[in-house]
């Protein structure tokens, strides 16, 4: 049992380290730091994702062929962990990670050569279009239509919890193309160009004052059949790849240690009122301490399922419990950086964003500032991609066999 | 022995009941865009229904209701979501100004009054250091800086706690005295707060009520807001869980959301019970059993809540519902006067 890494990656590391030092500007790591949710605005993700695209590192988990870096998974775990060590702002993930894998491992050699290089350059912005007001937990029961007329797909229904549509030109959907199959079956993978006049986007404000999601509508939505990626009524079958996919090789716990290392920071200079800084409060002391332990156990948890994709296993259903883990270890924290500002952590800002010259002036400092609408973002982490229940319901039966 | 609502109690809640009708999300989210971030109409109805003159005594122009009474009306208010600072601008400042000709105004709706008690990086420490009252022979003037001052966005007069030789008092100053300055700013509940400095802002002679006690009082209140802001989620909850279909079913016929919503209906139960305790149940060491009751009232708000917005999936995230309202009214009066932590801490202290 060994849990070094080779002094290959080690050396690895160490480019990636002395890359992030010398391009990430202070613009982008005030955009990182200040943005309460996931999805970073593409304002700064754009520049972000320019400086990676030129050095080659940006399409991370992508074949080499299709435009990767070629890295083993070790690379890409180390690549992720010294990002969110140095406090990098997100890609936009739903092309890069989300769709950008699906179409290099389903996609047309035509697919492939119109839609990877448009999103490694930033061209098109992509959304994802799979929960419906009446299909959340239950994805399979989705309703939106696509009927095949002649060369095009027409699409009718709804979309919920679209993030970034309002930035996006493609979407990526699930829609129904054979309502006679049996509910898995008859659902396809549709992409499905956002600038024309059947489609609209309405945004929906969250209670973290964050204008991130949206509902889109589709009445008579085209698109070219060409834009189907595999065959109709295999996309059930993709979606839970992409899933896959995304959870694979995952790399939370760095975050979450910057972030308690900077909560440690704060509570340091944070005075208590009454003795001594808030490092020195014994009850915020053990919580801070518990849940690094909880943190550090977690970060194991991720390099034991990474050993296993270094001799090729798939990652599988543990990647449940990673985002188990990981979403309510995320909300314990935010929940102790809000506890840590006392009055200032209840400033709740309904501007947006809270990085650059344009951003409101914060009560306290800028941690205390973003603490509560990260906070309360953050309660989407155990709801979103997935529910801790549907999660548990997962472990339960392909875990523990019940 | 008897949990019944007397008349008078079930005459204010009934007040509460009917003045809370009118105010859903939408009416809330206009509001909040209003100057001050307050309606002020509404607010002139509620103290012509007299549920700010309630807390005050009648001796003073008050109906001199009880602390039960008010404990009542508190928590009615939170069940319906008001969005109305009664607690901070109604209830609180009517205590301060008991025997001040400044009460009128605040009784009758006309003046909103806010209080100005926090202070930058002494978090929930309630004696005054930061502002100074200087006596001199021509009067007294505040010099310094407050934070956090509920609704000081919207209020036309402040009730401020400054340091006098030693002493911690009060003193009331109108919004347009000369050397205040006010920088309002959003919080959680969307309401307005502000920082406010004060550069030789003349005042007249000290309030005299005790801010101590008259905190300890509005904690009461505090918790049972909470108690009442908690029953409404749960129940809002309850009512979603049987009527949301997923798999072909409602999602309340699954377990593991039975088992939740047991859980939660214990935990307001619970609630509801510290509460009456606290009423109810007269103790030495007073200050601390609120103190006490608040942490514990607090901490099992924030869950009920939490899960509130957990079972209601992507729609508890959003603004369009009154769930997400709820945890964040929860989440400012959990901390407001002490957080859980620290209130458990002066609890334990002197359990």
């Amino acid at each position: 049992m060994d849990i070094a890494f080779t002094d290959e990656d080690l050396a690895f590391r160490d480019e990636v380290r002395a890359f992030l030092d010398e391009k990430l500007n202070p613009r982008l790591r005030e955009g990182s730091a200040q943005t309460p949710s996931v999805f970073t605005e593409p304002d700064i993700t754009r520049e972000w994702q320019a400086i990676l695209n030129e050095k080659g590192w940006l399409a991370t988990s992508w074949p080499k062929e299709d435009g990767g870096p070629g890295w083993s998974v070790v690379q890409k775990y180390l690549f992720e962990k010294e990002c969110a060590i140095a406090g990098a702002p997100s890609v936009p993930i739903l092309g890069l990670k989300l769709v950008g894998p699906v179409i290099c491992r389903f996609g047309t050699p035509a697919q492939k050569a119109h839609f990877l290089p448009r999103i490694l350059s930033g061209e098109d912005y992509w959304c994802q279009g799979y929960s419906e007001p009446g299909s959340g937990s239950d994805l399979a029961s989705l309703k939106t239509r696509a009927e095949r007329v002649g060369d095009k797909y027409i699409v009718n229904g709804s979309k919920i919890w679209t993030t970034h549509a309002h930035h996006a030109n493609w979407i990526f959907a699930l829609v129904r193309t054979n309502p006679e199959a049996k509910k898995q079956e008859g659902i396809s993978f549709l992409l499905i160009p956002m600038e024309q006049p059947g489609v609209t986007v309405n945004p929906i404000m969250t209670m973290a004052n964050d204008h991130e999601v949206n509902a889109t509508f589709f009445d008579n939505a085209e698109s070219d059949a060409s834009n189907l990626i595999g065959e109709e009524g295999q996309g059930w079958t993709i979606a839970k790849f992409l899933l896959e996919n995304e959870r694979g090789g995952g790399c939370a716990a760095p975050g979450l240690l910057a972030q308690l290392d900077r909560i440690e920071d704060y509570a340091r200079a944070e005075p208590s009122g009454v003795n001594g800084p808030m490092i020195h409060d014994a009850g915020f002391a053990q919580r801070l301490a518990r849940l690094r332990l909880e943190a550090q156990a977690f970060e194991v948890t991720e390099l034991r399922i990474l050993a296993e994709m270094i001799k090729g296993r798939p990652a599988g259903p543990q990647t449940s419990l990673v985002k188990l883990v990981s979403s309510n270890l995320r909300q314990s924290i935010q929940m102790l950086s809000v506890d840590l500002f006392g009055y200032e952590g209840l400033q709740l800002p309904t501007a947006r964003p809270l990085y650059g010259n344009m951003a409101p002036e914060p009560i306290g400092s800028n941690e205390a500032q973003v603490a509560m609408p990260t906070y309360l973002n953050g309660r989407a982490y155990t709801i979103f991609g997935g529910s801790d229940e549907v999660q548990k319901t997962i472990i339960a039966k392909q875990v523990l066999g019940l | 022995m008897n949990f019944d609502l007397d008349e008078d109690q079930s005459l204010f809640k009934a007040t509460v009941e009917r003045f809370v009708q009118g105010c859903d999300v939408q009416a809330r989210l206009r509001a909040r865009k209003l100057p001050g971030g307050l309606d002020r109409a509404r607010w002139s109805e509620m103290a012509e229904a007299g549920l700010i003159a309630m807390a005050a005594a009648e001796a003073d122009g008050g109906l001199g209701a009880s602390e039960t009474d008010c404990a009542l009306v508190a928590q009615a208010l939170g069940q319906g979501l008001a969005m109305e600072p009664w607690l901070e601008c109604g209830f609180l400042p009517a205590r301060l100004l008991a025997g001040s000709p400044h009460l009128e105004g605040v009784i009758d709706g006309s003046v909103l009054a806010a209080v100005a008690f926090a202070e930058t990086g002494r978090r929930y420490a309630l004696d005054a250091k930061h502002v100074q009252a200087h006596a001199g022979a021509g009067g007294t003037v505040l010099r310094g800086e407050k934070t956090f001052v509920l609704s000081g966005g919207a209020a036309e007069l402040f009730i401020v706690s400054a340091n006098l030789d030693g002493a911690t008092v009060l003193y009331a100053v109108p919004r347009d005295t000369a050397g205040l300055d006010i920088k309002p700013y959003p919080i959680v509940d969307g309401s307005l707060a502000a920082t406010i400095t004060f550069r030789d802002v003349a005042v007249g002679e000290p309030l005299a009520a005790s801010l101590a006690s008259c905190i300890d009082e509005a904690m009461v209140m505090a918790i049972a807001e909470m108690v009442g802001t908690a029953h409404r989620l749960f129940d809002d909850t309850l009512a979603y869980v049987k009527a949301r279909e997923q798999f072909g079913q409602p999602i309340g016929r699954f377990q593991v959301i039975q088992h939740r919503m047991v859980d939660a209906y214990s935990r307001v139960e619970q609630m509801q019970s510290a509460l009456y305790r606290v009423l109810l149940v007269p103790e030495k060491e007073r200050l601390a059993h609120i103190c006490g009751i608040k942490a514990l009232v607090s901490d099992d708000a924030i869950w009920t809540a939490q899960q509130a917005v957990q079972l209601h999936g992507g729609m508890g995230t959003t603004d369009d519902l009154g769930i997400g309202h709820g945890l964040k009214r929860i989440l400012l009066l959990s901390k407001l006067f002490a957080d859980p932590a620290s209130a458990m801490a002066a609890y334990a202290k002197v359990a």
